[in-house]
């Protein structure tokens, strides 16, 4: 009987909230999910793993392990970062990272003894010995409540999560360190961007526990209301997921919202979802949005079950991936050895090779550079002529389509002309990099990677003057320390000759015959 | 008697014009030393704050002053280059001109370091540093704050042992940029 309502209510819509929003912009793209398949490959240990030492907001890490070192599965290696599975610590050096530029990183290479054995060889170094995953969440959330910040961050830390999106932020901080309350959290299933299917792959085969794991969010980020939002071109996918929460009691709610291109991204999903359109110089949390990655929240799940996040689905496509499929890899893994071992080696020479989707990715120069948490896929495609861009003939249609509502041939002509003022008054920092105005664009302008170059000379240009700034403080303050010190000096000498001057006399009579005892006494060795 | 009443208004005029101008010609003076001072900061800004000393004043304040004050030239700036250069003349309304060479050449952005083993802690760089960049004790080792050198030379002359150098920074990911589309 239950059941049996359950299923109506469902039919009737009373469980999965409709979008009662829509997003600016967007294009309906081919979703060409060709990785999809029955199940997840599980490729074999790579012989060795590169760890680059650098956060998420590219900060450079300081390890906490030396070469030599012997480490075990989970163990952290440096501040959020763990061992992807145990081995030697070989060497700590630059190492080419995935980046448009192979830009070299500091980074740990590990030697995997093939044992992958948990755990911390020194456990007594490890005071927080961790319980089971709902001891473990019952802890986090006494601890929040109680504002032990420091222990919860402790505890925290050994979780090593970072999201699974695209920016790789740290999701702990997400969930547990707002300020304002948290009113609506976003569970993103929308996996937007064409080729990409790692997380509609994991909903497949974990869907129980990514429930599990977005109750943990709930419960953490002591949120209003919960809703998972996933595209309606995923029916597999909703199925796995609403009987997943038909089974476990949560405040979660399913919402299926319509397939556009980019509803995937932060702000056009929060658009879709809330129907609030938040400006890009404020933050979601501001208005007690937090958005979280579902991937990410299942790395939660298994995180508090004492698995850190060490390794992530990821798919493998293109138009000429012999093999397409969704591969679960350890963080460190090379591009070269996922493609070696699942049978797509016969790309690797002939073959453009992208990390990130078709829009949002870019073309690799060197196969040896390991994945991260946010290398989301990789993309094998025929190598083509680039055709030549026309002259923009001021059709509009590229800011039709602009989820950001950005004026793109405006916006192409300031970052031309270096003209970053221009750039800014056009809201550049905006642009969410979507490539839906290079699509549409009937002039083939390259806008999205103007935008890129314009946005990271913008960067650059903060940095310079955030040093200057700094500089001349600096300078001024030392200028006022000299100053003080020769002003000081001179009171001091002022001071002295003062008190010689006002000194009485009688010491100075006093003085005046020491000098005439010291005369007597010279002058009789002088007239010898 | 009606020679009187317009005589002494026209009086009475002048000495309240006189005073209002008065009022006017002090409010003058004072909204122009704001000026002048507004005018230096906005120098200031645009200057490239290295501290070197390149353009003959102790610093680049110094320096904004002297351009606003005794009309100093505004080519004098090394580390600015053509940049600060087209800043400057299209801030105060003057022509662009070339930098000039007396003061010194345009060179890609430096850091200084110290070769740590020959180090004689002397302590002399870190009194030339204009930016408090270095740190150290006396008779120990120094070293240089990467993030807080602006790479002005100043600490080069007065190393007795010559252990420091100026290098090109490493490249990080943070300061990466995509390269400019063709
Ligand atoms: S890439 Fe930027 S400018 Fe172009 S459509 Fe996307 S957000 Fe708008
Ligand atoms: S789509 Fe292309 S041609 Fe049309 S206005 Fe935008 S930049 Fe110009
Ligand atoms: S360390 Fe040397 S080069 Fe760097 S700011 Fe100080 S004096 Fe100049």
């Amino acid at each position: 009987m239950n059941t049996l309502l359950n299923t109506l209510a469902t039919r009737l819509g009373f469980h999965n909230q409709q979008p009662p929003f829509s997003f600016h912009g967007g294009l309906p793209l081919n979703p060409n999910k060709r990785a999809l398949g029955e199940s997840i490959v599980e490729p074999p240990l790579p012989p060795y793993l590169i760890i680059p030492l650098i956060n998420y907001a590219k900060q450079s890490l300081t390890p906490t392990v030396a070469v030599g070192d012997s480490v075990r599965r989970g163990q952290l290696l440096a501040a959020g970062v763990v061992a992807p599975t145990s081995g030697k610590i070989k060497a700590i050096k630059p190492h080419a990272t995935i980046h448009p530029d192979t830009l070299a990183v500091n980074a740990i290479v590990l030697h995997c003894d093939g044992e992958d054995k948990r755990g911390n060889p020194s456990a007594s170094d490890n005071p927080q010995e961790l319980g089971g995953a709902s001891d473990n969440l019952s802890r986090l959330i006494k601890l929040r409540s109680s504002g032990k910040q420091s222990q919860m961050q402790q505890l925290v830390d050994q979780f090593a999560l970072s999201g699974l999106g695209g920016a790789g932020f740290p999701t702990a901080e997400k969930l547990l360190g707002n300020t304002t309350p948290v009113k609506t959290l976003i569970i993103n299933a929308a996996e937007c961007e064409p080729e990409i299917s790692c997380d509609e792959a994991l909903i497949q085969s974990d869907a129980i526990d990514i429930v599990k794991g977005i109750d943990a969010a709930v419960q953490l980020s002591q949120c209003d209301q919960c809703i998972v939002a996933i595209e309606d071109s995923k029916p597999a996918a909703i199925e796995n997921l609403q009987s997943a929460l038909k089974d476990k009691p949560t405040a979660a709610q399913l919402m299926i919202i319509p397939t556009r291109y980019p509803t995937g991204a932060e702000s056009p999903l929060i658009e879709c979802v809330t129907g609030k359109y938040i400006p890009h110089n404020q933050k979601p949390t501001d208005h007690g949005v937090v958005c979280i990655n579902i991937a990410t929240a299942l790395a939660l799940w298994h995180a508090l079950d004492n698995a850190p996040l060490d390794s992530r689905v990821l798919s493998l496509g293109g138009q000429s991936m012999p093999n397409p499929c969704n591969v679960r890899v350890r963080f460190g893994t090379t591009v070269n050895f996922i493609l070696h071992s699942t049978g797509n080696n016969s790309v690797v020479n002939d073959h453009r090779i992208r990390a990130g989707g078709p829009l949002s990715g870019f073309d690799l120069q060197n196969l040896s550079v390991p994945i991260t948490a946010h290398t989301n896929c990789i993309l094998a495609e025929p190598r083509v002529e680039i055709t030549d861009a026309q002259a923009c003939i001021r059709c509009g249609q590229c800011a039709d389509v602009c989820p950001a509502r950005l004026l793109p041939q405006q916006l192409h002509w300031h970052a031309m002309a270096d003209d970053l003022n221009g750039c800014k008054q056009f809201q550049l920092d905006a642009c969410i990099e979507c490539g839906c105005c290079d699509l549409v664009c009937p002039s083939s302008i390259k806008l999205t990677e103007t935008f890129r170059y314009a946005k990271s000379q913008a960067r650059f240009r903060d940095t310079l003057e955030l040093k200057a700034v700094a500089a001349e403080q600096r300078f001024t303050e030392r200028e006022h320390r000299l100053e003080q010190r020769a002003l000081a000096r001179k009171r001091a000498i002022e001071e002295r000759k003062k008190t010689i001057q006002s000194s009485s006399e009688p010491d100075r009579e006093e003085i005046k015959a020491a000098l005439a005892r010291a005369r007597a006494k010279r002058q009789p060795k002088q007239s010898r | 008697m009606s020679f009187v009443i317009p005589f002494l208004l026209v009086v009475f005029a002048l000495i309240a014009t006189g005073a209002l101008l008065a009022r006017l010609s002090r409010t003058n003076t004072s909204t122009d030393k704001n000026n002048t001072s507004a005018m230096i900061e906005q120098v200031n800004a645009v200057l490239p704050q290295t501290q070197c000393a390149q353009c003959g004043y102790p610093g680049c304040r110094p320096y904004a002053s002297a351009i606003i004050e005794q009309n100093e030239q505004i080519n004098r700036c090394p580390p600015g280059g053509d940049k600060t250069i087209t800043d400057l003349s299209n801030l105060l309304g003057t022509p662009v001109i070339p930098l000039n060479n007396e003061c010194g050449v345009v060179k890609p952005p430096l850091v200084a370091i110290i070769d740590e083993s020959v180090c004689i802690g002397c302590t002399l760089c870190i009194q030339a540093c204009p930016v408090d960049a270095i740190v150290g004790a006396s008779k120990l080792m120094h070293t240089v704050i990467q993030n807080e050198c602006t790479g002005c030379e100043l600490c080069l002359p007065p190393c007795p042992v010559d252990c420091i150098e100026l290098l090109t920074p490493q490249q990080t990911a943070a300061d990466w940029q995509w390269p400019r589309p063709a």
